[in-house]
């Protein structure tokens, strides 16, 4: 089951965009932040996080950062993420799938490649 | 692609961010052309980039995202020492970041990119190719080594700094839309204005119950009540200040461009950028600003040659400051040019027809012509700066916001434009004046001084009124006549409130004043706004006792606009005068 999806990036339309594709995807949460730093607070703050949509290049604390930290604490470390790349920085989302993340989507994504594998993975961590 | 129906919401979502990110990108430009190489510079812009190119793509605009990707290649060649900074590389990256947001602005109007920014990513490639590397970006196969940075990661140092930062970025900001704000204030308005009537019906009250304990704590509730909404009116109007820097920020690109398109050298300082000034203001202020700016640097700041030969520096100053005086800011706009000429003034002024050749104005006077509706200076229309505007413009649109703009000048020296404006557009400071039994505003800005009209004192000019106001002659408008209202007063009972506008005045004609308030300004119904523009009606408020008081709108006295509709009857009788 699938109920709260924690998205982080430091593009305010990147948020809109998951609103308009998630909004009314399986009736899930979604809980934006703007940074890594951001990102460590919601987690502490909501309960019940199950997927984490995670962009590399944002100011304050960047995507492996964040990364680095979520696979370090046990409550978080079950969580699956997903990398949102961007074309140009492929060596991080490489990094970013070695250091624990389940899967990645290269901007530009379309509402349906989201969908199938957020499927995909949340499919994947509940077998 | 995005459903068509939200789209203009994202479109609208992309441009603001957008524009902060090219904003970013010309400010680095900028300081890496002033001071050089900084690697913690490029580093600024390379974020920024990196999230417009991802926001591009998502927009579909595919020529904005490819040219993006190129500017961070150039710039990531830059920040390796693999690129030299010269001002060939300069130039090619300011073309290239006016291309850009020519290109931004023109897709986010009707959502298709219409700008091929081919040419410029060519003017790229071949800088990226001069820089002697391949263009090529690594493909997802490569194999990358984690390990290193996550052990540097874990060092005591960065743990720290990492937490530091974690404390310092919780959030303590909300993004809320304008309209919410502009709807709070104007609860406010209502706020202050029921907070005056619940005032009155107080200390009527509290006097008839005399001395009782009820009367007291009425009034000193009502003392609290008042407190708190002064308190709030404050704190919602703060809210909707911001500094002043949003604006100035895009002048120095402005000014670097101009000086290099006509051979001059000009450094623009800037003070007071942190001023803050309502978001209305804001918004409007830009375009008057850049109007001066360009005037300063089209027709007051002298090529290197000729500065040279006057004995001053071959570089030119502009400085534009901005600092809140009491609830007013004033912005200056001063430059070490060439000044402004009177004479010249006056053969061009009686050359358009806007000065008679036996009006005598001092130089001052003269000077302040350049503001008149068909003057130009410029003898010829330059690319940036004239478009065929004079400013005149400048004048109307601070006059919109209630406010003033005034020059000042020494041939050979420079000029100075002073701009005083209010912090607010919501609320403003008005004379109440009484004509023909009902009640106007005139808001405080342009009030110069208010006297008793004694009848000995007027003189008719040519069929008209004026005034002997000591050295000048002030016409007069007798309001009740200018808005078709029965004359009610009688002669030697009047007063004139002079208005002033440069260095013009106009004396008002009225029959009683009824002191000096803070009104809270609703706009007129856009349906009617050019009807009361017409009739000199700059808006409305509400009193205490739930009248409604038109604003006028002082401009309309001075460009003789006549009246044509008799004032609307929104305004109720006024009470019998006490």
């Amino acid at each position: 089951m699938l109920r709260k999806i924690l998205a982080v990036d430091d593009s305010a339309l990147i948020h809109q965009m998951y609103k308009l594709f998630l909004s009314r995807y399986k009736n899930c949460k979604l809980i934006s932040a703007m940074n890594g730093l951001e990102a460590l607070d919601k987690l502490g703050q909501e309960e019940g996080i199950d997927l984490i949509l995670l962009d590399i290049n944002m100011p304050v604390m960047n995507g492996l950062e964040f990364l680095q930290r979520v696979q370090k604490e046990p409550a978080y470390q079950a969580i699956p993420v997903i990398i949102i790349s961007t074309e140009g920085k492929e060596e991080d989302t490489i990094r970013g799938l070695k250091m624990g993340a389940k899967g990645y989507v290269k901007k530009p994504f379309q509402a349906s490649e989201l969908h199938g594998l957020i499927e995909k993975i949340t499919a994947g961590a509940a077998s | 692609m995005p459903d068509p129906s939200v789209s203009a919401e994202l479109l609208a979502i992309y441009l603001e961010d957008a524009r902060g990110q090219l904003e970013g990108l010309d400010h680095a430009l900028l300081s890496l052309e002033r001071d050089g190489f900084d690697p913690a510079v490029v580093a600024t812009v390379l974020g920024p980039l990196h999230t417009l190119k991802g926001n591009s793509g998502m927009m579909g605009f595919s020529s904005i995202k490819e040219y993006v990707h190129r500017l961070e290649d150039v710039f990531a060649r830059v920040s390796d020492g693999g690129l030299g900074l010269d001002t060939e590389v300069f130039d090619r990256l300011f073309a290239g970041a006016s291309a850009l947001r020519d290109a931004l602005e023109q897709a986010c109007r009707g959502g298709v990119e219409v700008r091929d920014l081919a040419p410029e990513m060519a003017s790229l490639d071949a800088l990226l190719l001069s820089s002697g590397r391949a263009v090529a970006p690594p493909a997802l196969a490569d194999d990358g080594e984690p390990a290193e940075q996550a052990a540097a990661l874990e060092s005591p140092e960065a743990q720290r700094a990492v937490e530091t930062r974690y404390v310092a970025a919780r959030s303590s900001t909300v993004r809320v839309d304008f309209s919410q704000l502009d709807h709070l204030l104007n609860l406010v308005g209502e706020l202050i204005i029921f907070r005056t009537k619940l005032d009155e019906v107080g200390r009527d009250l509290a006097e008839r119950l005399g001395g009782r304990d009820a009367g007291r704590d009425l009034v000193s509730a009502v003392q609290q009540v008042a407190g708190v909404s002064a308190q709030l009116q404050e704190t919602v109007m703060d809210i909707r200040m911001l500094p002043i820097r949003h604006v100035f920020e895009r002048f120095p690109r402005l000014v670097r461009d101009l000086a290099r398109q006509q051979g001059k050298q000009v450094e623009l300082i800037m003070e007071g950028e942190g001023t803050r000034v309502d978001k209305a203001i804001i918004d409007e202020i830009g375009e008057p600003l850049l109007h001066l700016i360009r005037n300063s640097l089209d027709h007051g700041i002298e090529t290197p040659a000729v500065r040279v030969a006057r004995g001053k520096t071959p570089t030119g100053t502009i400085l534009l400051s901005a600092v809140q005086e009491s609830n007013h800011v004033l912005i200056t706009i001063m430059d070490d040019g060439a000044g402004i000429d009177a004479q010249i003034v006056r053969r061009k002024a009686t050359a358009r027809g806007l000065l008679k050749g036996d009006e005598s104005l001092n130089e001052r006077e003269l000077v302040q012509l350049i503001f008149a509706q068909g003057f130009s200076t410029a003898e010829k229309v330059g690319e940036l700066s004239g478009r065929g505007v004079g400013l005149d413009v400048v004048l109307k649109s601070i006059e919109r916001l209630n406010g003033l703009v005034e020059v000042e000048t020494v041939p050979g020296v420079g000029s100075k434009f002073i701009i005083e404006l209010p912090l607010t557009l919501a609320i403003i400071s008005a004379l109440l004046v009484e004509a023909a039994g009902r009640t106007f505003a005139v808001p405080l800005g342009p009030v110069m001084e208010s006297l008793k009209l004694r009848p000995e004192d007027i003189r008719s000019i040519n069929g008209r009124d004026t005034l002997r106001l000591r050295d000048r002659i002030v016409p007069l408008i007798r309001l009740a006549e200018f808005f078709g209202l029965p004359e009610a007063s009688l002669p030697g009972k009047e007063y004139v409130v002079i208005l002033g506008r440069g260095d013009k005045r106009v004396g008002l004609v009225v029959d009683r004043l009824r002191g000096q308030q803070e009104v809270v300004i609703k706009p007129v119904d856009t349906a009617i706004a050019g009807a009361a523009a017409a009739v000199a009606l700059a808006g409305a408020t509400i009193m205490g006792d739930g009248r409604v008081v038109l604003i006028l709108d002082v401009a309309a006295f001075f460009e003789g606009r006549r009246h044509a509709l008799v004032v609307p009857r929104s305004d109720a009788p006024a009470p019998p005068v006490a």
